[in-house]
């Protein structure tokens, strides 16, 4: 993983990619159908989103109630989850994202910028 | 009140605790201080119900599923093999240390429940074992989310009808429960493991503290573990039947056998008190040569000197133990109770009892152990030995050491009810002789002499004879005589 990571970071001309060009930051919002904090992390996690630069972010939500698979490859026990897969470490934020706070530090620790 | 379908553990006097075992398609509560043995329950429970028809998911939270198997196999669970077979699912639960974990708002715990809907589909499986709530919920959340998280987990171990094992930390032996606080309202079961300080020792001891509609045995119970995991004293007592024929058996000595109007009763305990010096090892000896003698198997504890200093005292008098001893039918067991935990010796005098099948027991003192136990602890061990006789329908002869002039007196009731006769050696030193006497307090199921017999310890060991009124004149007439003499 560590190593997939510095090859993608390399990727780009000159070693360092321009920004806007590649993914800073993946991250996947662990929720599940059955879960009455669903609609709220959902909710949350677009609104700030749509303040940063969409291109350098990979966003995807992922419902444990038809992909329990993936929950159990990620270790994933409470719902909703916010879970930042690269660059590594993990880091996990549990919650409905009610304080954004901490998707904001993750975001920008990682280099995304903030639209103007 | 419903009947409630209960699956055995296969945990050693477990399943008499609670009458039955777990109850099925519920949830149980394990409650513990770290260390008191709640992984070796969940994961022995765990591999008999696999054994027995009931595939069962082991959730590792505060160890890693190989770590799990690896305990459980060193005790002889064969966890490995149960798992390669597809009985028994072990899944990896624990946190990463090393990726930072936030919380930001409110949460539940639904992606876990939706885990375990997608393992039980897979594999079948019927019963789920957590190990532990309190890793599972650390962070902490709330009290009030806690409560809503743990209500919703055991919600979904009852829809889904299995048979669940939670563990859960406590902070101490004696206060509150859990740490968490929440988990013993919705759980059917709840079983209070602990491992507390008890003068200079520690002490096992198991307790089911609820169970919802069901009858179990009230208060603390001693467990220990051993190399086959844990085991809990002292109600593994297997069915006999209910009635028995009224046999005896010669106690060993002539007199005895007068004075209990024909020997010792099977199946009960005798419990011999005296002051030092009163002759009770020498009864102890003779009751395990006679058993012997008649072809009987019988095992000799004797907690107060070394096992050559007792053969040689035993053959100084003429009983030929020695002999007995190296032919096999008697087995002598000689140790110092302080270099053992009571535990162990209870372990030992069961698997003595499987192995060598003794039809007599011997144990000389019990007084030794109390000396080097609690109170508490002397009487779960007492307790624990009887109910161990009983369970095998065997025969004992206890000895116990009083002051000189107290034998006869008050002994812990406990005790009292424990043993089916009660025999006491005593002798006054005030006179010129050491009058040496004998009495039977009590005899269930028999009647007998009540008052005391002369004793004389002598060649062949000892000679019991009514208390004639020759042999009182005579002892008499030699007072007198020694009075004059000082005078």
């Amino acid at each position: 993983m560590q190593s997939e990571s510095r090859r993608r970071a390399n990727a780009g001309s000159g070693g360092k990619p321009p920004a806007g060009t590649a993914p800073r930051i993946e991250l996947v919002l662990y929720v599940s159908a059955a879960s009455s904090h669903t609609a709220a992390a959902t909710r949350n996690c677009d609104t700030l989103l749509s303040r940063f630069d969409r291109r350098s972010v990979v966003f995807e939500v992922c419902d444990i109630s038809l992909h329990p698979d993936r929950a159990e490859a990620d270790g994933i026990c409470f719902t909703p989850v916010l879970m930042k897969r690269m660059p590594l470490p993990r880091a996990y934020v549990i919650g409905d994202l009610s304080n954004t706070a901490a998707l904001v530090d993750l975001l920008v620790s990682c280099g995304v910028d903030p639209l103007r | 009140m419903s009947i409630m379908k209960k699956i055995r553990t296969g945990v050693p006097g477990f399943d008499a605790l609670t009458t039955g075992g777990l109850p099925a398609g519920r949830s149980t509560l394990v409650a513990g201080r770290s260390g008191t043995g709640k992984t070796i329950l969940g994961l022995q429970a765990a591999a008999h119900l696999c054994r027995t028809g009931t595939n069962t998911i082991v959730v590792g939270i505060e160890e890693s599923a190989d770590d799990l198997v690896a305990t459980g196999d060193t005790l002889g669970f064969n966890l490995t093999g149960l798992r390669a077979q597809g009985l028994l699912h072990v899944s990896d639960m624990m946190r990463p240390l090393d990726e930072p974990t936030i919380i930001s708002g409110d949460y539940d715990i639904m992606g876990l429940v939706h885990r375990i809907e997608h393992l039980v589909g897979q594999t079948g499986a019927q019963a789920v074992v957590l190990d532990s709530a309190t890793a599972l919920f650390t962070p902490r959340p709330p009290q009030d989310l806690l409560r809503s998280h743990f209500f919703q987990l055991v919600h979904c171990f009852r829809r889904l009808g299995l048979t669940a094992i939670i563990l859960a930390e406590s902070p101490s032996d004696y206060s509150q429960l859990t740490t968490l606080g929440v988990e013993d309202y919705v759980c059917d079961l709840v079983i209070v493991m602990r491992l507390a300080v008890d003068g200079d020792r520690r002490r096992r001891s198991i307790e089911v503290a609820k169970y919802r509609r069901s009858g179990h045995y009230k208060g603390e119970f001693p467990c220990t573990i051993t190399t086959r995991g844990l085991a809990v004293f002292p109600l593994d007592a297997p069915d006999r039947p209910e009635t028995e024929k009224l046999e005896r058996y010669s106690s060993g000595v002539a007199g005895l056998d007068e004075m209990t109007h024909g020997g010792f009763l099977r199946n009960s305990i005798m419990l011999v008190r005296g002051p030092t010096g009163s002759g009770k090892t020498m009864l102890a000896g003779l009751f395990a040569r006679a058993g012997a003698l008649r072809g009987e198997r019988v095992m000799y504890y004797g907690f107060e000197e070394p096992r050559p200093t007792l053969i040689r005292n035993f053959d100084e008098v003429g009983m030929g133990i020695g002999d007995l001893a190296r032919g096999g039918d008697l087995k002598l067991q000689c140790r110092y109770p302080e270099a053992t935990s009571l535990e162990d010796l209870l372990v030992d005098l069961r698997l003595g009892l499987e192995e060598f099948q003794p039809s007599l027991v011997v144990m000389d003192s019990i007084s030794s152990i109390e000396h080097a136990s609690s109170e508490k602890g002397f009487r779960q061990f007492m307790i624990g030995v009887a109910s161990i006789l009983r369970g095998h329908g065997r025969s004992a002869l206890l000895t116990q050491t009083v002051l000189a002039g107290t034998a006869s007196e008050h002994t812990a009731p406990y005790l009292s009810t424990i043993a089916d006769a009660i025999i006491s050696l005593d002798y006054s030193p005030a006179g010129y002789e050491l009058n040496r006497t004998m009495r039977v307090i009590k005899m269930r199921g028999s009647a007998h002499e009540t008052h005391p017999y002369r004793l004389q310890i002598g060649a062949g060991g000892l000679n019991i004879e009514r208390w004639s009124a020759r042999s009182y004149g005579e002892s008499i007439k030699a007072e007198d005589r020694w009075r004059d003499a000082q005078s």
